[in-house]
């Protein structure tokens, strides 16, 4: 029956999978509207996030220009990849030249994005994630289900059997164990790198510095070791200054996890700032699409502080888990921005907004307070002018011929009452049979609202 | 989020807008608004040529489709400007919130005719509470009950308008349930084309809120209602659904 691929991932989840999915999505709901109803009581929260929409609604070419001076005053080398390709490309050639063989790498959706890691594998460097949950997922070749927490789909047992197959520690899934198995494992990766790959979670125009926010200090470990820094970001991550970044530093984990703030925030600014840091620096301005989508009427879609907060209040995403979306974002936040990013491919994932009750609930939680139904509505048009195909979608236009036509549909309404005689629960295929598998049928008793106006006097 | 426009048109002569559901399915539910609203209001109207607001095209994609019905909504209201109120949620959020995104590229006019069309729209709670000043249903009605708040209703003066409503009734105990904030999986044709989800949805809504064991399940959308209530007699539960505006009229009769 579910012939949808989203649908149909929902139906065949690992019951187990799906229940971790929906315990962790909720918690993570629950502890952000905690915190925020704490940090900012009676409707203050509402205010910033008013806040944070606004400061991100202009000036992108100007805080690019400024950042772009600011960066490189600072000694770093700053780079624009129009795609994914040259971003790769970029990056591999940096290391080429460096003869790099070891990169650690900073969590980092951007990189997922252009899909870096394998890339650089398949060039023989050796590429080690150093986030706890990014690492879990490299070393059996998975895939991030959350963009915030990218091992939400898996369990401890099998966490704990995959770093026995890959020789990290012997079976144990005591989750502390876990981590200190993880940690001795990346000690040595830390020791013999050449490069650190990174995001930013912001990039402060007017100071020329790159902000990481992580929670495991893993950041400024790969920082310790590696000779050469590369931060790899979107161009929409850049703010205006250190000023502006406070409204975003006090939504951000409050939205993302439901901390008062990220364990370690680091600001790099330039080479050589801090003892042991890296030599030198480069920061990669990504557009891959997003100066389309800047000019589009979805540009609101580049507000996005990448929280996950969207995706945890999702009703559809606690019960498909982030694999189901096919693409690097998930959720509310991936429904518009995958199949915008996807360009001429576009039409191979229309079937994504429609993965989308319109409930709203996703808007309700944004700290960029993107408007992400009214987004996913017009991405929908969008769709369907460009005529995208997506299986079990209905066609309006018998219906919009009879609803504008007040007295055909007063003529025909009443006749539903027939549908009542008819064998209808046993359909099963079609729309009615898909109500059908799951639900009863109502009563029909068209016109009888109009029939007892009449008798009941208007 | 679905935030109605400020400065709405108020007044006690009004229009009724039944929507496609009650005029085909839920007959009682208008039933029980126009008689709740006569009671408060000078003149309730009802335009014969209404039909639909729109919203199964429009939340499909199909935007002209859509913009087709959201016109012949406009002529069927146009022989006054009185407001117009809808038992239901999301209709009225079709036509105050959405209808204007349907609208977008389309001429200046027929925005300026979607726009002004906006102003008039009113949920039925809210309409109640927040333009006629009500201030209680009165009466007795002795119910344990769940109220389902549409999605719909997100950032509109209905939820807190439904539920002073149903507490002014003598022997209504309003209780509480888990995921009360979380979409039952109705979604419009949402229910259709992903039918795995919106039915496992459903399954979560109707078992949180059959949990609480209550004598009826209120909301002020019949849609919801009747995903609802047709997920849970495909178990075999009983589902004592209704619309306020029933309860309303009951707790008075």
């Amino acid at each position: 029956m579910a012939i949808q691929p989203i649908d149909k991932f929902c139906e065949n989840l690992n019951p187990r999978v799906k229940a971790a999915v929906h315990a962790a999505s909720v918690g993570s709901t629950n502890a952000r509207a905690q915190i925020l109803k704490k940090a900012y009581p009676a409707d203050s929260g509402e205010k910033l996030r008013a806040l944070a929409n606004a400061i991100r609604s202009s000036g992108w070419t100007e805080n690019l220009e400024t950042a772009y001076e600011s960066l490189e005053r600072n000694g770093v080398k700053v780079l624009f990849a129009k795609d994914a390709a040259e971003a790769r490309s970029m990056i591999y050639e940096i290391a080429a030249k460096r003869s790099a063989k070891n990169v650690v790498k900073v969590k980092s959706m951007t990189t997922e994005e252009i899909e870096l890691n394998s890339f650089l594998i398949s060039k023989g460097i050796d590429v080690v994630e150093t986030d706890l949950g990014e690492l879990i997922i490299q070393l059996d070749g998975d895939k991030p289900s959350h963009i915030v927490k990218p091992a939400i789909h898996r369990r401890r047992d099998d966490i704990a059997k995959s770093f026995e197959k890959f020789g990290i520690a012997a079976y144990d899934d005591n989750p502390e164990h876990i981590t200190l198995n993880a940690r001795k494992y990346l000690r040595k990766k830390y020791f013999n790198a050449d490069i650190v790959v990174s995001g930013a979670n912001y990039i402060l125009a007017r100071e020329g510095t790159v902000v990481l926010a992580t929670n495991e200090g893993n950041a400024r470990f790969s920082m310790a070791g590696a000779k050469t820094h590369i931060a790899i970001a979107g161009f929409e991550k850049t703010i205006p200054s250190a000023r502006e970044l406070a409204v975003f530093l006090n939504l951000l984990a409050r939205s993302a996890t439901g901390q008062n703030y990220t364990v370690y925030t680091d600001f790099v600014s330039g080479p050589g700032t801090a003892k042991n840091s890296p030599e030198e620096m480069f920061v990669i301005f990504l557009d891959n699409g997003r100066s389309r989508i800047l000019g589009s009427e979805f540009a609101d879609i580049l507000k996005c502080m990448r929280c996950g907060a969207c995706m945890n209040r999702c009703p559809v995403f606690r019960l498909v888990s982030g694999h189901a979306y096919r693409t690097v974002y998930p959720g509310p936040l991936g429904i518009v921005l995958s199949p915008l990013l996807a360009g001429g491919d576009i039409d191979k994932l229309a079937d994504l907004p429609k993965a989308c009750t319109l409930c709203g609930a996703c808007a309700d939680v944004c700290p960029a307070k993107i408007p992400l139904p009214d987004l996913v509505l017009k991405l929908r048009d969008t769709l369907k002018r460009n005529g995208a195909k997506v299986p079990n979608d209905i066609n309006f236009l018998p219906w919009s011929l009879l609803a504008s036509s007040p007295k055909i549909w007063r003529l025909v309404i009443p006749l539903n009452k027939i549908a009542n005689f008819l064998p209808l629960k046993f359909a099963r295929f079609g729309t009615l049979g898909r109500w059908i598998k799951s639900r009863t049928l109502p009563k029909l008793r068209g016109g009888e609202f109009r029939k007892w106006l009449k008798k009941n006097g208007r | 989020m679905f935030t109605p426009p400020p400065n709405r048109i108020k007044g006690s002569k009004i229009n009724f807008m039944a929507t496609c559901l009650c005029d085909a399915i839920f007959a009682d539910a208008a039933e029980c608004a126009i008689d709740i609203l006569k009671r408060h209001c000078q003149k309730v109207e009802f335009p014969a040529d209404q039909t639909c607001c729109g919203q199964p095209a429009f939340n499909s994609g199909d935007f002209a489709s859509a913009r087709k019905v959201v016109m012949s909504t406009i002529r069927a209201f146009s022989g006054n400007d009185w407001p117009i109120v809808v038992p239901s949620a999301s209709c009225a959020a079709m036509l105050f919130h959405s209808a204007k995104i349907a609208f977008r590229d389309s001429p200046q006019s027929e925005r300026d005719m979607v726009d002004s069309f906006a102003l008039r729209i009113w949920e039925f709670c809210d309409y109640l509470v927040n333009a006629l000043e009500v201030d209680g249903i009165g009466g007795k009605y002795k119910a344990r009950i769940a109220v389902h708040n549409s999605c719909h209703s997100r950032g509109t003066g209905t939820p807190e308008a439904l539920k002073s409503l149903l507490c002014s009734i003598d022997g209504i105990k309003l209780l509480d349930f888990e995921g009360s904030e979380d979409c039952c999986g109705f979604g419009g044709t949402f229910s259709v084309v992903f039918p795995q989800i919106s039915s496992e949805l459903g399954v979560q809504k109707v078992r949180n809120i059959l949990a609480a064991n209550p004598d009826r399940i209120v909301a002020a959308d019949t849609s919801c209602l009747l995903h609802q209530r047709g997920i849970a007699q495909k178990l075999g539960l009983d589902y004592p659904a209704a619309h306020a505006a029933q309860i309303f009229r009951a707790a008075s009769e």
